[in-house]
């Protein structure tokens, strides 16, 4: 009997249509998707004895408490610690993916000087010469992160200096602190007791003091709630997200002399109007304290102008093709 | 003609069914032996050890021992006491040179799941053969059937290939914590098993 083109598109047909009622197609799915996540170059954690560390975190200032799980001496697992007096058992999640930083795609695998890929040499020969140039200072603006104790334990060593720049909570408290003499670092905030929170544009939900614990106090007692247990009002110039999910957003316009230069450059090319409100005239303290020339920003203003109308007379006078319509 | 068409149909269909079923899934996995024969029964009843936590026990610190270091079986191997030819490899291959036994291990997960058997057992109480049915009481080595493409044990995804009407320990994917969890109600969330 003749095997025609005929009986190889029904056999096909059959075996297609047999495949379907066999564990083939999905098991074969589901090994590939695993085979995928197992290719030697994804990383994976060692096999090892288990054993659990605390510490705490050193990303941020706020210092959350971390309890680490590790195997192999290799952190595997993050979680926040309940008793912790900062975060409550909280972690954001940068804190959450702590142990993963050692595999991100955009952490340095070369040493740089200057920008420019070197080699630990050269750099350490440069960073040599510059510390025998004079004393060392230190001006950390990001105090009580990891880095800031090779900080400090350098300038011990050296006999050098270190400063931080004090965050803005702590420079805020500082009459305070004078007021009382309670040190501002010993200010916590009773959060979990609290009814009601006025907040004069602290970004409160946008990463504000211990942002785990704030945003799950969030979750439990206000998000979404008709009848919250927390309430909160935000004071703020913009509609931020804290302010878009507060009880109540006062919005606030700051004074002209705090307006950014950008806000002056857009009264700029507003119309004459507009222009001529003394809300939008700009004063020349606020460039003086950004050590901008009144005049180059001027024409800079001018110069979108003229090229703004150079480009809508463009648009008028020029052929747009049909498809373009 | 239709005749024909219908019967070459059908072959296409039967041999579908007969290469899904049969022939695949003894291609798909492959069969490796454990470096030691060891007889759960024999243990059992030779030398007393009725119960999995004397030698698969929870730890101090709620950790779970899992399968005994080479300690444990020097505990009462570290000399020959019997004549098998398993125990005298156990006894010069691993114990004498101090080398732990690579065995292999049925139930491994992937490495992003977190499971705690101080939860599942101490907590929601339950019983060894949930989940591990009854190879305590094994008298002969289970065969070790690895996945060619995922590289995992056959016990996760069952020995079904359909997994339609399976046993509570067959199967430990995620869809049969998942079932476990529904069933008791018992909610956790993502970070419950993905620490």
């Amino acid at each position: 009997m003749k095997v025609t083109r005929r009986d190889l598109l029904m056999w096909s047909a059959g075996a297609a249509a047999g495949l379907m009622v066999t564990p083939v197609p999905w098991k074969l799915l589901d090994d590939t998707s695993i085979w995928s996540q197992n290719w030697p170059w994804i990383p994976q954690p060692a096999r090892g004895p288990v054993e659990v560390k605390q510490t705490f975190c050193t990303l941020c200032p706020n210092g959350c408490g971390m309890r680490v799980r590790m195997a192999a001496g290799w952190p595997v697992g993050v979680a926040g610690v309940s008793n912790h007096p900062v975060s409550r058992g909280a972690l954001c999640p940068l804190g959450f993916g702590a142990h993963q930083l050692n595999w991100h795609p955009q952490r340095l695998t070369a040493v740089r000087h200057r920008g420019s890929i070197s080699t630990w040499g050269e750099a350490q020969a440069a960073f040599a010469k510059a510390c025998s140039e004079g004393p060392v200072v230190i001006i950390d603006g990001y105090p009580r992160r990891a880095a800031s104790s090779v900080f400090e334990t350098f300038v011990q060593r050296r006999a050098g200096s270190y400063r931080v720049v004090q965050g803005s909570e702590t420079r805020a408290f500082a009459p305070y602190e004078r007021w009382t003499g309670v040190p501002a670092a010993a200010f916590g905030y009773d959060l979990e007791n609290a009814q009601t929170i006025v907040s004069f544009g602290a970004p409160l939900l946008d990463g504000w003091g211990t942002p785990g614990r704030f945003t799950r106090l969030w979750a439990e007692r206000a998000a979404g709630l008709t009848e919250p247990q927390l309430r909160m009002i935000q004071v703020e110039e913009s509609l931020s997200r804290t302010a878009a999910r507060a009880r109540r957003w006062v919005p606030v316009v700051l004074a002209p002399k705090l307006h950014s230069q950008l806000d002056s450059r857009v009264c700029f090319s507003k119309s004459d109007s507009y222009r001529r409100t003394d809300r939008c005239r700009p004063s020349r303290s606020p460039m003086l304290q950004c050590k901008l020339d009144f005049q180059k920003m001027r024409f800079v203003s001018l110069r979108g102008r003229l090229l703004l109308g150079l480009r809508l007379w463009q648009l008028r006078t020029m052929t747009i093709p049909r498809s373009r319509r | 003609m239709r005749t024909r068409n219908t019967i070459v149909f059908a072959l296409g269909l039967a041999t579908a069914l007969v290469a899904g079923w049969v022939i695949f899934p003894r291609l798909l996995y492959v069969h490796r032996q454990q470096p030691l024969e060891f007889l759960h029964k024999t243990h059992a009843e030779k030398s007393g050890i009725a119960d999995c936590n004397e030698c698969h026990a929870l730890r101090e610190d709620g950790t779970f021992a899992g399968i005994p270091t080479m300690e444990k079986c020097a505990g009462c191997h570290s000399e020959r006491i019997g004549q098998s030819k398993a125990e005298a490899t156990l006894v010069n291959n691993f114990i004498k040179p101090e080398h732990e036994t690579p065995w292999l291990v049925y139930a491994r997960q992937p490495a992003n799941v977190w499971f705690s058997h101080a939860i599942h057992v101490k907590r929601a109480g339950l019983v060894c053969t949930e989940c591990h049915s009854t190879y305590g009481e094994s008298d002969q080595v289970r065969v070790y059937e690895v996945n060619r493409i995922s590289g995992y044990n056959r016990d996760i995804w069952g020995h079904s290939m359909s997994r339609l009407r399976r046993a509570s320990h067959e199967g430990m994917k995620m869809s049969n914590c998942e079932d476990c969890h529904r069933r008791r109600q018992v909610e956790v969330g993502c970070l419950g098993c993905h620490q």
